[in-house]
């Protein structure tokens, strides 16, 4: 009979007419709404950057570390990752999909270049370091295998070195001094914003037989702290992860795993770990909010027996005239589904304004993050569900009571 | 044309409506027998609890009797419930109300378009047709004023263009001047008469003896009976 927009336009009027009532109303679905659509965008945001930033080091990739660079003491003596190692997991029968590894010995050491001074972490590796990571050079060349057997005094930097200290200099062919020794650079890779484990370090790469001679001591000739492990893609990480913790185990004859002082850790598993906190941090906040969205709805119920008290009479008088039991009801749930699909509605606006502004800010903090917005559809499609839902679950209790008022009764109510 | 030539609009036999208030029984109205034809102008008077509001109510439907039998235009409606009630309300049924009733902060035009929209009638035709109720209370320059933007004559004169807008068998007045002065009662006792002339069926409740006089028959109630017709 009555069409839905004639409900829909008759509740907008009764909330114009009470604008400030309303819009106090809907606060809590606003908050409510507007968090939830807040976290949810700028934690899909996070997790895409943070993705993107480990994928651009490929995800297929092992890392091998000591558990004493934990904190414990690095000199102590026992079980070392040696460059034996490197060789035999790359022979081991039981390894098929290891394609190669990068491994080597992190360092920090000055870095000058005329009255630029600077610490920077040296990466000295194999020309593995490269292909592994997959980071591409952008200007000169990688150092090469003969590099690493001559020991020859060449270091690549990384982009974001080169820019501090180079600006719009071609740093190729220049000299640096690393440590204190002359390095002619040779080559510069593209900028890397975060490195495996070298948040906001600058970071430069050497032929390992160099930084070992140069800065190592003699007893660790043949040792490494760290090993990337790269398989061929579509491999069963887990697995492999396995096989190659039981071929390090076996290599160093090591029976108890308590006493295994090897890390073994996929990108894989990070990636996974990740987002499970983010999971984590989203399922909180949505509670939380969820707990405003509840005080909200029972705001909104409020509100609406107010409402039906004040306007009995009016109730009354529609009776009279014709409005059916269910007309009147409809009229007043519709009135309460407004009022929070509006809030809803400022509510995913606000969240959306708030989570642009921290990513944007993010951008403006960090410009060479290159954070990206993320839009999540599905958010907003259940952000709108859940405003209409609790329009109705409570606006329905009011609107029953408006619906059974009895006609001569409601239009004699003082 | 003489009385006898019309039909019996409202037929009652033997009507009651007893309240309950816990156990104890109130009786409103205690057995009224009455026939009012089509065209007809008439008035209830009598002192309060005498009942006359409580018959007014069953016969304009907003209540159900406990027991007896109505007809209306021929057709039983005692028995039909509540929503079968308001629509029969909003077909047949103009109501003029003491207190005007106009909903607050809408518009003349809005507030006479009321029943239309419960009627499902189309949007375009209920303003034409809200415009043309008002018009014929004589309101077209106050068509976007809002009740408290108008007199209490005004005001009356709305609430009777609203009763009209459905083109109603019978128009029910509850003390239709009883919040107005004796000058702008007059007014709008001279539109009620207007539209009893143009053939509209009126049915009046009221307690002053000079607005009863501007019915063709005046019916006198107390404690639930019609004491004089």
């Amino acid at each position: 009979m009555i069409k839905i927009f004639t409900y829909i336009q008759t509740a907008l009027v009764q909330l114009v007419k009470n604008k400030g009532r309303s819009i106090l109303t809907m606060l809590g679905i606003i908050i409510g709404i507007g968090s939830v659509i807040f976290i949810m965008t700028l934690g899909e945001s996070a997790k895409n950057f943070l993705l993107s930033q480990f994928s651009q080091f490929g995800t297929n990739v092992i890392e091998v570390g000591m558990q004493s660079s934990m904190g414990l003491d690095s000199s102590a003596d026992g079980e070392k990752l040696t460059l034996d190692d490197v060789q035999a997991l790359k022979d081991s029968a039981i390894l098929p999909e290891l394609t190669d590894i990068a491994a080597g010995d992190i360092v920090s050491e000055t870095f000058e270049y005329k009255k630029e001074k600077l610490s920077a972490n040296i990466y000295g590796d194999s020309p593995a370091v490269f292909t592994v990571n997959n980071f591409k050079i952008i200007q000169g060349r990688a150092f090469n295998a003969s590099d690493v057997a001559s020991s020859a005094k060449v270091v690549v930097l990384d982009g974001g070195l080169a820019e501090e200290v180079f600006g719009t200099e071609n740093p190729v062919g220049q000299k640096v001094k690393i440590g204190g020794r002359f390095m002619r650079v040779v080559g510069v890779t593209e900028k890397t914003s975060f490195g495996p484990g070298s948040f906001g370090f600058q970071m430069a790469y050497m032929p390992i037989s160099t930084v070992k001679q140069l800065f190592g001591e003699e007893k660790n000739r043949n040792t490494v702290s760290y090993m990337l492990i790269q398989f061929n893609k579509g491999t069963d990480a887990v697995s492999f992860q396995n096989r190659l913790s039981y071929e390090l185990r076996r290599l160093h004859n090591i029976t108890d795993e308590a006493e295994n002082p090897f890390m073994v850790f996929s990108r894989d598993q990070a990636i996974r770990i990740m987002d499970t906190v983010l999971l984590g941090i989203q399922g909180f906040v949505s509670a939380v909010a969820g707990i405003s969205l509840l005080v909200g709805g029972i705001g909104i119920m409020n509100i609406m027996l107010v409402t039906v008290k004040e306007r009995t009479k009016e109730i009354g008088l529609r009776k009279a005239i014709g409005a059916k039991n269910n007309t009147v009801l409809f009229q007043f749930l519709i009135e309460s589904v407004v009022l929070t699909t509006i809030g809803g509605i400022v509510g995913i606006a606000l969240g959306l304004g708030l989570s642009f502004g921290a990513v944007a800010l993010v951008n403006v903090l960090q410009p060479d993050w290159g954070v990206a917005f993320v839009f999540v559809p599905s958010a907003l499609i259940i952000a709108c569900g859940v405003s209409v839902t609790i329009g109705i679950i409570f606006g329905l209790y009011p609107a029953i009571k408006a619906a059974k008022l009895h006609p001569i009764e409601a239009l004699r109510y003082e | 044309m003489s009385a006898s030539s019309k039909k019996g609009l409202l037929e009652v036999h033997n009507l009651k409506k007893t309240y309950w208030n816990g156990t104890v029984a109130i009786p409103a109205v205690r057995g009224v027998d009455l026939t009012i034809l089509e065209g007809e102008f008439v008035a209830f008077m009598g002192p309060s609890g005498s009942g006359k509001s409580t018959l007014m109510n069953l016969l304009a439907f907003l209540d159900a009797p406990s027991s007896g039998s109505y007809s209306f235009s021929a057709v039983n409606i005692e028995d039909f419930d509540e929503d079968y009630r308001a629509e029969l309300r909003n077909a047949t049924i103009g109501f003029v109300f003491q207190q005007f009733h106009l909903l607050p902060r809408t518009t003349a035009l809005d507030n006479v378009r009321l029943p239309l929209m419960y009627a499902g009638v189309k949007r375009k035709l209920q303003k034409e047709r809200a415009y043309e109720a008002l018009r014929r209370v004589g309101l077209t320059d106050r068509l976007f004023h809002r009740p408290n933007e108008l007199s209490g004559g005004q005001q009356q004169r709305v609430s009777i263009a609203r009763a009209l807008v459905n083109n109603p068998t019978v128009l029910f007045c509850d003390e239709p001047t009883g919040n107005l002065d004796s000058k702008t009662a007059e007014e709008i006792m001279n539109i009620l008469s207007a539209l009893h002339q143009d053939g509209v069926t009126i049915i009046m409740v009221t307690h002053e003896p000079d607005i009863a006089a501007y019915a063709d028959r005046i019916i006198h109630m107390k404690d639930g009976k019609i004491i004089k017709s």
